[in-house]
């Protein structure tokens, strides 16, 4: 049976990383996965354009019917998510196993 | 009595990132929460990323003061430009409703911090623009 595709991101999600992980995450979905996990725990910061990004890779997940999920966010991130209007496209989880036991 | 950092930026993309490292250094030293440094990561990136993409008239290299204050529980960013007028206060809000494939590309980033300070203040003083942001730090 496949494996959920995990992804570690980076500490920062802003103008300089966002296009590069656009691609790379763009590479693991190509694969059709049964789920995606983004892990944020090095995560401390996200930018405008990294919630872009976010946004675009929740965007194609709901096209190709991927399960999304996230774990690991820390409380800046996701206040920002909350001011920014977004957290229904990013179903949270305390912890890989969590967010796992959720998408597979 | 507060402790204060001014950091002069080019309007070079690159300059954003050093600028950056800079501000969290010094912030660092600050007793100030995750989330406030988190804010003024943001109001940085931000606000000299939309100066240097369309706050200019000409070619050549500006410099975008940030002054970074934290007195009295409250940190102050300020962020004074020479580009041409512009006040973020003025950015109609975006429609945040919808679906995924619905939201708005711009003016997202000028959300944020009106969302995320306490408080956002514009005022045009000769040829400079000058946004200043309060949030409190604890």
């Amino acid at each position: 049976m496949e494996q959920p595709s995990i992804v570690e991101l980076p500490g920062r999600i802003d103008n300089l990383t966002s296009a590069g992980l656009e691609t790379s995450i763009g590479r693991e979905l190509d694969a059709t996965p049964p789920a995606l996990v983004l892990d944020f725990g090095h995560v401390t910061f996200v930018s405008s354009m990294g919630l872009r990004m976010l946004l675009m890779v929740a965007k194609r997940c709901r096209k190709q019917q991927t399960p999304l999920a996230l774990h690991s966010v820390s409380k800046p991130v996701v206040d920002v998510f909350r001011v920014s209007g977004v957290t229904e496209f990013f179903p949270i989880h305390p912890t890989r196993e969590t967010a796992l036991a959720a998408v597979v | 009595m507060g402790a204060s950092l001014t950091l002069h930026v080019r309007s070079n993309s690159d300059a954003i990132a050093p600028a950056n490292e800079a501000a969290e250094t010094w912030l660092a030293t600050q007793k100030i929460s995750p989330e406030a440094t988190y804010f003024a990561a943001l109001t940085i990136e931000e606000l000299v990323t939309n100066c240097i993409k369309y706050g200019y008239d000409d070619s050549m290299e500006h410099t975008i003061d940030v002054e970074l204050l934290v007195a009295d529980h409250t940190l102050t960013i300020t962020v004074v430009d020479d580009g041409r007028a512009f006040d973020p206060l003025a950015v109609p809000r975006p429609d945040m409703a919808g679906a995924v494939e619905d939201r708005p590309i711009g003016g997202l980033g000028i959300h944020m911090l009106r969302e995320l300070a306490d408080k956002m203040s514009y005022e045009r003083r000769g040829n400079t623009n000058r946004v200043t942001l309060t949030k409190r730090v604890a």
